[in-house]
């Protein structure tokens, strides 16, 4: 009795412990007061930032009066990320950390270009500088001891919230820019930064980036890069875990032994939380976000929380959304799953479950064949076009997409202005191909089947990422398709590793990759700039060097005004049309596959009456909510 | 009997000791390290971003995780500090102009490797920079690989004594510095400060130890002998044993399990083959088993999955429902739990094995009953289930004892595609993950520990020889 009465006492014990730490976190919530200079908010008299009507007025009237956040969202992923460093290059991580925090200023729903506050309530601009004016009373979410392995001590310290300040906008800025921080989420933007000149704290909620000008102007993408800037918890990133810090002398732009320690921190597998999403845990497979309830922002999460599951292969999600355990099936992890559909809606199975919908959009990426400028193949643009006027496009997306794609003829997607659609591309014509080889000067002159030039045959080798099934048949397609005029393409199937080694030293003649499309204004600069093309890692992959390219690049970093924004545009993608340092293949077309029982998913430009004038062609899941019933 | 084992026993980790030497040479000589899949931004399908701009590559690129992973140092043997200054020349002339016949790649590893190299060879590289003579082409590679072999890590990790963050902060100011320095002169002021902070000349005796102390293989070697097998590479908290350990629970039941049902189901079935040998329960057997061998895994999983899980609402993937479900139940109910998530898998693993060992079982009772021991058993009148099981089956047995337990070390990493397929997050996924990932403390552990399963699967095989058969014997017969 004296043993179960003492455990009883015990476990009372525990549990007052808990309410009394949860009650003294809410306490230390309440206890910080804002800045008395955060006043000078009110000085933002030209506010850069508008108010989304979508989320002020739209959004509540779609989900009714009575609507409260609930349910689990469910969804699934290829592969597993390494670890949830803020700048970890995985995607998807990327992703959970975007719902998790928010940056200075969000784009308006349905919008690229417009933005509209997120954890600035105000943008003013003076001159050279950015004045950003943060919310008060945001919180970063204590961190979890649950988070940890077991026997992991952390301070106490890490157990409460702490006020988001301008403070950790700066560290966010340093972490960046840190030459040692050689982790691909800070390269990837280490150039939107470079021509900040200065990073100003005036008060706990007020900062200031100043720009570089160049004859007058500030760059024309300085305020949506102000923009993007995010918090990082300095509470967390700074310290061990005792709370000590890392270092003392507060050098995080320039210290490498911060650096070491903040490449391989002690959180780098928690998600430190201030926005919309809290990190809930990750276990083997699976990561959980929950709602925020204290967050204030636009776009609050209309679900009680969400769960990622990492599955190795695509069959596995496809297996799992049948059997109803995961909301979505995305065809980019195996389109030809699509058709697989189709019977499984036959079946008895499906006819006890929750109908299925589908919603088609143009996914904002390209795939395309690289010719290496460097090479002696195909140093000549007669040549690639050659290349490109023998494979047949349609008949790629036809046969392997199962027609889920869109011929393309440049580097942008054609859902954007700068997307020239009076281009036409190049047609399918292997005797065109043959002739322009022939002035070239490829002539099969020992009638082998190969072309030879100088004693040299026509014969290279194309590298592929092995991993990806469309690069697989695409390359099969190419070697039988080239051999028709004349030239002999050996194609070698690589892992992630040998391919990234390969890409970076540019030891290729040809290779099949794609990229993905960020949102406008889009950035030519990282791989078509000259200044790429002889340095070992650039995306400029093919060495391509074309100084009319280069100059245009140049005026659209300054150039203010649309129209002649959209006229150097076209002008970059005639040039890129004529000279095919890629054959771009195609835009490859998206269906996500979801149950009835999910609201809110559509494609934005297809809803003028929801939102007029968006111009965003791809859905968003980030209002989609469940429907009771 | 005890000689004999304890011989074995002590065998295993000099067995264990050459299996490290091999794995080790080979995971290293491997194109890649684990810093070339930082640099990766490769998405599922193949696609890279294009939205963001990227910073050139820099010598120093993943410098400090490598140097963190020792991936600096040299394999096997260290012979980098007795380099002299025509060679330090030699690297840097291949440097600035790419040798014909050596690839891009090969150039691009090179300077890697010769940046490695530069911590042995500075003061050799600081004399190139203060010689006039030098043309300022070859000057400015070798203050670049200056400053490479200059940039020193701190020490990482909390608890760090005044000492410690006193020699960090030191460390942090060099490599500061480092970074700035332009000229030879500065080059020379740096190295006059800071040459303490580091040990950057070695002596002749410093040397010879070093030849076998400073590489990759004594830094690893040096760890497992305190069994400190290091932590996962994307978790510095969490150590690859048990981790390790962890999914191997996961694997062996699905290698056990199975092995243990198809060892007597086979008997089972191979007997019958062959006490009905040529006639209809053999043939109709015997096809079964060959239908059964013949149909792969990888079609069966699936097959599984679409035909018997998702119409009863079966599990499909992992090896228990998700933690919020499992952590809620009762133990028997969790037991019950994962017998439901494992059946399928467990029969996607079983059937090859049994229609293979069924099969060998039947040559095998096929060749005993050939045996004249088993006439004569029956010449004097056993009964034939006697006959059968003590005579016939224990001999039997021998055989697929041996494949059985010669297999212990395959199955856990044969279980690769059942645990992809189902979404098991076992051991041989593990495994293959780590090698696609270069995590090389979790493909070290992970094949040691596979090698000490094989040996002692070797060993029970050995001591069950004996159980089974009494001619065997361990110990030695006097002639």
């Amino acid at each position: 009795m004296l043993y179960w009465s003492s455990l009883l006492r015990e476990e009372e014990t525990k549990e007052l412990k808990v309410e009394v730490l949860a009650l003294k976190r809410q306490l230390s919530r309440l206890q910080l007061q804002p800045s008395p200079l955060y006043r000078s908010r009110e000085l933002a008299v030209h506010n850069l930032l508008k108010t989304d009507p979508f989320y002020e007025e739209t959004l509540p009237q779609l989900l009714g009066p009575e609507f409260e956040p609930h349910g689990v969202l469910r969804v699934a992923e290829i592969g597993k990320p390494e670890n949830l460093h803020p700048f970890s290059p995985w995607h998807n991580v990327g992703e959970l950390l975007s719902m998790c925090t928010l940056p200075v200023a969000c784009t308006k729903f349905g919008f690229y270009e417009e933005i509209s506050p997120g954890m600035a309530l105000a943008i003013e601009r003076r001159d050279d500088e950015f004045w950003v004016f943060l919310r008060d009373q945001v919180y970063w979410e204590p961190l979890k001891e649950q988070f940890f392995p077991a026997g992991f001590q952390l301070d106490e310290s890490f157990l409460e919230p702490h006020q988001v300040t301008a403070e950790d906008f700066k560290f966010y800025f340093d972490a960046v820019m840190n030459p040692y921080v050689q982790l691909a989420g800070a390269l990837g933007v280490r150039n939107v930064f470079a021509d900040i000149e200065e990073f100003r704290i005036i008060d706990p909620l007020t900062f200031v980036v100043r720009w570089r000008k160049s004859e007058g102007k500030i760059k024309y993408t300085a305020l949506q890069a102000t923009s993007s800037l995010k918090p990082l918890a300095s509470w967390v990133w700074q310290r061990f875990p005792d709370g000590s810090k890392i270092i003392e002398d507060d050098d995080y732009r320039n210290n490498s032994v911060w650096a070491q320690n903040f490449i391989d921190h002690w959180a780098k597998n928690v998600i430190v939380s201030c926005g919309p999403w809290t990190f809930g845990g990750w276990r083997d497979r699976q990561i959980t976000l929950e709602r925020n309830p204290h967050y204030q922002g636009p776009g609050g999460a209309l679900f009680e929380s969400y769960t990622v599951e990492f599955r190795a292969v695509p069959d596995l999600i496809w297996q799992d959304f049948k059997g109803e355990k995961i909301e979505f099936f995305d065809s980019r992890f195996a389109p030809d799953k699509l058709s697989e559909l189709q019977e499984f809606i036959k079946t008895p199975l499906y006819q006890e479950q929750t109908p299925i919908h589908q919603l088609d959009s143009l996914d904002r990426a390209f795939r395309y064949i690289g010719w290496s400028c460097k090479s002696p193949f195909f140093k000549n643009k007669k040549v690639r076009q050659a290349m490109t006027m023998a494979i047949d496009r349609q008949r790629v997306i036809d046969s392997y997409l199962n027609g889920m794609g869109v011929i393309t003829t440049g580097p942008l997607s054609p859902a954007d202005v700068g997307y020239d659609k009076s281009i036409e591309p190049w047609s399918y014509d292997p005797v065109a191909a043959r002739r322009l080889l022939e002035e070239e000067g490829w002539v099969d002159r020992d009638g082998d089947g190969i072309r030879e030039k100088q004693g040299v045959p026509f014969s290279f080798t194309m590298i592929y990422f092995v991993g990806n099934a469309i690069s697989k048949l695409l390359s099969d397609y190419l070697t039988t398709a080239l051999r028709e005029i004349g030239v002999e393409c050996k194609s070698v199937g690589l892992d992630v590793a040998d391919l990234s080694a390969r890409i970076e030293t540019k030891d290729f003649d040809a290779v099949i990759l794609a990229w993905t499309i960020g949102s406008p204004p889009p950035n030519y600069k990282q791989i078509w700039h000259s200044s790429g093309a002889e340095q070992k890692g650039s995306s400029n992959l093919t060495a391509y060097v074309n100084p009319e390219v280069d100059e245009l690049i140049e005026l659209l970093e300054y150039e203010e005004n649309l129209e002649q924004r959209k006229r150097y545009y076209h002008r970059f993608h005639q040039i890129m049309h004529e000279d095919q340092p890629y054959t771009f293949l195609f835009v490859p077309k998206r269906t996500l596959v979801y149950r009835e029982n999910l609201g809110n998913l559509f494609i934005p430009s297809d809803r003028p009456d929801l939102i007029p004038a968006a111009v965003v062609t791809e859905p968003s899941t980030s209002i989609v909510y469940k429907i009771d019933g | 009997m005890a000689n004999y084992l304890l011989r074995r026993l002590l065998l295993i980790p000099l067995t264990l000791l050459a299996i490290l030497l091999v794995n080790f040479t080979v995971i290293n000589l491997a194109p890649g390290d684990p810093s070339t899949i930082l640099t990766s931004a490769l998405s599922a399908d193949g696609s890279r971003a294009a939205d963001q701009g990227t910073e050139r590559s820099t010598d120093d690129q993943y410098l400090l995780f490598r140097e963190h992973y020792g991936l600096t140092r040299p394999i096997l043997f260290n012979l980098w500090p007795g380099r002299t200054k025509n060679q330090v020349k030699e690297d840097l002339e291949k440097l600035l102009a790419r040798p014909k016949g050596m690839s891009a790649r090969a150039h691009a590893e090179f300077r890697v490797r010769v940046g490695d190299r530069s911590r042995y060879t500075l003061p050799l590289l600081l004399e190139l920079l203060k010689d006039p003579s030098e043309r300022s082409e070859l000057q400015k590679v070798a203050l670049e690989m200056f400053k490479r072999g200059g940039t020193l890590v701190g020490t990482s990790g909390g608890n760090l004594t005044p000492e410690m963050r006193s020699k960090n902060q030191q460390i942090a100011r060099s490599n500061q510095k480092l970074r700035q320095i332009k000229t030879a002169q500065e080059a020379q002021a740096w190295w006059e400060e800071h040459r303490q902070l580091a040990v950057f000349e070695f002596n002749r005796m410093e040397r010879a130890a070093l030849f076998l102390t400073g590489t990759r293989l004594t830094g690893y070697l040096q760890r497992v002998l305190t069994l400190d097998f290091g932590a996962m590479r994307n978790d510095s908290h969490r150590l690859v044993s048990k981790e390790v350990v962890k999914r191997m629970k996961v694997s062996l039941t699905l290698a056990f399990a199975p092995m243990l049902i198809s060892f007597f189901l086979c008997q089972l079935i191979g007997f019958t083959m062959a006490v009905f040998h040529n006639r209809w329960p053999d043939y109709f057997l015997n096809l079964m088993m060959l239908f059964l061998y013949a149909v792969p895994v990888f079609v069966v999983a699936p097959f599984l999955i679409e035909k018997v899980a998702l119409p009863h609402a079966w599990p499909t993937s992992g090896f228990h429902s998700s933690w919020e479900v499992y952590s809620g139940l009762t133990s028997w109910h969790r037991l019950l739990d994962i017998a439901l998530h494992i059946f399928l898998p467990l029969t996607a693993v079983l059937y090859g094995t049994l229609a293979a060992q069924a099969r060998l079982s039947r040559t095998a009772v096929l060749e005993v009953l050939r045996q004249p021991y088993v006439r004569t058993a029956y010449a004097k009148g056993l009964a034939p289930f006697k006959v059968l099981t003590k005579h016939v089956g224990r001999n039997a047995a021998i055989t697929i004892v041996t494949s059985l337990a010669s297999s212990l070390g395959v199955v856990l990493s044969g279980s690769l595609i059942v645990e992809t397929i189902f979404g098991i997050d076992g051991f041989g996924r593990f495994f293959y993950e780590a090698i696609v990932n270069r995590d090389y403390n979790v493909i070290m552990f992970s094949a040691l520990a596979g090698g000490f399963l094989a040996l002692i699967g070797y060993l029970i095989a050995d001591i069950l020889y004996t159980l089974l058969d009494p001619r065997v014997t361990f110990v030695a017969q006097k002639k």
